[in-house]
């Protein structure tokens, strides 16, 4: 079949003060009517960069150099702005990573799907709406008739989500570019619209670019699949092939590092394991490495294994602890042994006010009652979707957000009860790691005031050469080295800086740390690094965790005990692996039927079901 | 939203009792008051009896504590009654009145005119950001946003009145009206009218327009940026309908506001430009009135700009809510 897109040695690069970056660099696909080709990659890999290319929305110091964009036959590249225009929309449309960001908030959902219909069709304008209405009613939103008039804040992130892709869709494009469409969302939704683009694929044959990071999602939607590294592509094959026989050590890398629902590592193999990167030039060169036995078997036994509840606890909660059901190093805590942290019948409510005295006539119950404990030494995970109260249980649990009700015992004080010097004191003992490692580091303190100021405040360190000691061996703790200590946080990654994050949780010697959604904006392959960073410290230095993510595979990955959220409330409560192999309630079953799958047979079965529907 | 609007009228007569009762406190402390200012001034020849001054006093009711005379003030008011000007022997209400037209004809015309062109040239200014013309613009706006009005204003006299003294294009050097106003046809007055307001109109103008422009300038440039703008090029449209309406629109929400907090500055006048140019407006009488310690004629006025300070915001707050969806006072 004649590829409906073809692109042939791209090269774009950014004009910066610093010099050139060749953000993608010597790139050449083709697409067909009817196929999905994922493009998969890290942060900085050129992968949107592709796609604002061919739509020829790339900002000012961004310049195709070479190459050539064919969409059917007409070079992209060269074409006047007018009917690069008319293109757009029509025969090529896009949809973004942020669908809450990227509708405009002062119009109507309708008047945005309209507009893009009435510029490229000859319709009236009460067509155009009924046309927007039935193009939501098909990306799934109920009750189109009446959501044709809401504006994008009254919508939830999904359904904004499914607004883009009916105004992308309106036009009947031969190409649809789908740029980290559902990495926003949580799981669950991002089920709903993978199927809501492969039923429109088949039903339309309309050819998709997916770019995503996760290749879980890669898997679930791709024909065809182009890892990119640093602007390159370094292997290009159909789906099947790149999971089964996986050539470049980049891909081998990607495909190791990501904790699986049912993987059996204790600690998780990481790019480098895979692969050395060196400078060569203007350029790098990939040198392969062979992942040894040693450490295969350093990965698969570093560390401790699962430590649960005492055996009455697990009884009283309905996971009785069985001899040969649990995996073999698994253990228990000891009977008798104190919580080190009990959570009892906690609430954070938020009051609703109204009226002229704006008085209070109903709550939101962001945490609604919730209890549990969590024994020292362990790792217990808050899982759930957004809005179901796993952040501000958190952030209750530290009073920084002030529990409205029910007790949080710390070695049997109640936080919830301390006075200021009192909490001042505990906070010591208890730190929290953030998700977001650009917005938790102040831009004006340097690593060294940052690590050093929960010292000061905690009176840890006689004097300050001794707390910039302190700090250094953190740093070098954390896997970074101390020069690091007179610079800003602007010059680090996003990697290094949760790296600093966890340097500064660790100053005051905390024995217990909330990660709040701690890996949640890193990239896979440094995910798999902080991930196993964390557990290296809990080994040595007897941490207690409490680990929060919407990421059910990372959360069983880390947890211990698992707590499923939903709502405020928590709707089980158990071993993780238990809560995997054997969830109790339907909430729970569907967020791991949600959460993508990568195994061969899966991709097999889909590969072949495609085949039979393309014939 | 009207329980809002409610809420927010209580809270402003409360906002407004604090303010009075403070600035007459203040107003009452200041030294000297309006017996002795007034006896500096008289003919020193001519003596005052000091029954006749404590007679005065007692009238003015300044023989009470400040406090007390704070809360009969207060009751007045509630009648409906802005007391006697001091020095005008009239109600206040009348003085304010006759002042108030000079100073509206003064301000609604600038910020009409400042508001027709700041407009379009911010928007000319986004679309040719980085070029030449747009850096010309720029500068020009940056350089007038920084020229100090009373400088410009002597300047524009200089210039007007006595450089072009005999030209066509003479303009008068103060004052609202020429001599023989009332003996002229209705064109004529107009002209006349015109004529004098020319320069003051453009000294009060020439520093908001610059400023209103770089504020959309600025506006737009942030709006241009975020992601629901590459949206609308993703779905092919043009540049200018990109401009106008999807950046534009949002960038009037954070104008409304301006306009709101606009609304004293209406009334206010400005007290250098009315008493260089001569005009019998609201600074000028607000001037006059702290000089000669008017205290009724003052908090009149003082009374007044704090309503319209909070009604201006108030207004402010539901245009807010009429020009982003997102702002609900439910």
């Amino acid at each position: 079949m004649p590829p409906v897109l073809e692109v042939t040695d791209l090269r774009t690069y950014f004009h910066t003060d610093e010099g050139v970056i060749r953000a993608v660099d010597d790139l050449t696909f083709r697409l067909e009517p009817g196929r999905t080709l994922g493009i998969v990659g890290e942060s900085g890999s050129g992968k949107s960069v592709t796609s604002l290319s061919i739509m020829r929305l790339l900002s000012s110091n961004a310049k195709v150099e070479t190459g050539r964009i064919a969409f059917l036959g007409k070079d992209l590249v060269k074409l006047p702005e007018r009917e690069m225009q008319s293109i757009r929309g029509r025969d090529i449309s896009m949809i973004f990573q942020e669908p809450m960001t990227s509708l405009n908030p002062v119009f109507t959902v309708g008047a945005q799907i309209m507009e893009a219909i009435i510029l490229h069709q000859k319709v009236s304008k009460a067509e155009a709406r009924q046309k927007a209405i039935d193009l939501m009613r098909e990306v799934g939103i109920p009750k189109p008739e009446q959501r044709v008039d809401s504006y994008p804040h009254q919508m939830s992130g999904g359904q904004k989500q499914r607004v883009m892709i009916a105004m992308a869709l309106s036009c009947n494009p031969q190409v649809l570019i789908a740029d980290e469409p559902t990495t926003a969302l949580d799981v669950t939704i991002q089920a709903q619209i993978l199927e809501i683009l492969r039923k429109l694929r088949d039903n339309r044959g309309m050819a998709i670019i997916f770019i995503t990071h996760d290749l879980g999602v890669i898997a679930e939607i791709a024909d065809d699949v182009l890892v990119m590294y640093r602007g390159e592509e370094v292997e290009y094959a159909p789906v099947l092939e790149i999971f089964s026989n996986p050539k470049h050590p980049y891909t081998k890398g990607l495909l190791a590092c990501r904790p699986r629902l049912e993987s059996k590592y204790r600690r998780l193999p990481t790019v480098d394991d895979f692969m050395q990167t060196v400078k060569e030039g203007t350029g790098f060169r990939v040198i392969e490495k062979k992942m040894d036995a040693a450490r295969l078997h350093h990965l698969e036994t570093a560390g401790r294994g699962r430590l649960l509840h005492p055996k009455t606890e697990l009884a009283a909660i309905g996971h009785p602890w069985e001899e040969g059901y649990h995996a073999p190093d698994a253990k228990t805590v000891a009977e008798g042994t104190q919580p080190l942290l009990a959570v009892k019948n906690l609430e954070v409510h938020f009051p609703v006010r109204r009226g002229i005295l704006a008085r209070t006539v109903d709550h939101i119950r962001a945490v609604d009652n919730i209890s549990f404990n969590v024994y020292p030494g362990q790792t217990l995970g808050l899982v759930g979707e957004s809005g179901c109260g796993k952040t501000t249980t958190g952030r209750a649990i530290l009073r920084l957000i002030e529990p409205t009700g029910g007790q949080v015992l710390y070695r049997g004080t109640n936080v919830a009860a301390l006075s200021g010097s009192e909490l001042r004191a505990m906070r010591g003992k208890m730190q929290i790691v953030f998700q977001d490692p650009y917005g938790s580091l102040n831009p004006r303190m340097t690593i060294e005031a940052a690590i050093t100021e929960p010292m000061v405040i905690q009176g840890v360190g006689a004097n300050k050469n001794e707390r910039r000691d302190r700090a250094a061996s953190l740093l070098k703790e954390v896997g970074l080295t101390p020069n690091y200590l007179r610079r800003y946080p602007h010059e680090f990654s996003g990697g290094q800086r949760q790296r600093v994050c966890i340097a500064r949780a660790l100053a005051a010697g905390p024995e217990f740390i909330i990660c709040d959604e701690s890996v949640s904006s890193l990239d896979v392959s440094v995910q798999a690094q902080v991930l196993n960073l964390l557990k290296e410290l809990q080994d040595k230095r007897g941490l207690t965790y409490i680990f929060i993510s919407h990421a059910l595979s990372v959360v069983k990955f880390m947890a211990d005990m698992m707590a499923v959220m939903n709502n405020g409330k928590i709707v089980e409560f158990g071993p993780s692996e238990s809560i995997y192999k054997n969830p109790q309630e339907a909430y729970t079953r569907k967020l791991i039927n949600a959460t993508p799958k990568d195994d061969l047979e899966l991709i097999r079965k889909r590969v072949a079901e495609r085949a039979a529907v393309t014939k | 939203m009207s329980s809002y609007i409610i809420r927010r009228i209580l809270l402003g007569l409360l906002t407004l009792l604090l303010i009075t009762f403070f600035v007459y406190g203040l107003l009452r402390l200041m030294p000297g008051d309006p017996l002795l200012v007034r006896l500096e001034m008289m003919d020193p020849g001519k003596h005052m009896l000091p029954e006749d001054i404590t007679r005065m006093r007692e009238m003015y009711g300044l023989n009470d504590p400040w406090y007390i005379s704070y809360f009969k003030w207060l009751g007045k008011l509630l009648h409906g009654d802005l007391g006697e000007s001091f020095t005008q022997h009239a109600a206040v209400a009348h003085v304010i009145r006759e002042r108030i037209g000079a100073t509206l004809l003064l301000t609604l015309s600038s910020l009409i005119i400042s508001y027709l062109l700041a407009i379009p040239l911010g928007l000319y200014a986004t679309a040719r950001n980085g070029r030449w013309d747009e850096r010309t613009i720029s500068v020009l706006l940056y350089m007038l946003y920084s020229l100090p009005s009373f400088v410009a204003a002597l300047a524009l006299q200089v210039l007007f009145a006595v450089q072009l003294h005999g030209t066509a294009f003479e303009l008068p050097l103060f004052g609202m009206t020429g001599d023989h106003f009332n003996q002229m046809s209705f064109g004529g007055k107009f002209l006349d009218l015109f004529k004098h307001a020319v320069l003051p109109v453009a000294c009060f103008t020439y520093g908001t327009l610059a400023y209103y422009s770089r504020f959309i300038l600025a506006n737009m440039q942030e709006v241009i940026r975020q992601d629901y703008i590459r949206t609308a090029r993703a779905k092919g449209v043009g540049y200018w309908r990109i401009l106008f309406h999807h950046a534009f629109r949002n960038t009037m929400i954070p104008l409304v506001t301006l306009i709101g907090l606009e609304l004293p500055a209406l009334l206010s006048g400005s007290i250098i430009l009315e008493q260089i140019f001569g005009w019998p407006g609201m600074g000028k009488l607000f001037f006059e009135s702290i000089r000669m310690r008017d205290y009724p004629t003052l908090m009149g006025l003082i009374l007044m700009f704090s309503v319209l300070t909070l009604v201006g915001q108030l207004l402010a707050d539901i245009c807010y809510a009429f020009v982003d969806p997102r702002v609900s006072y439910e």
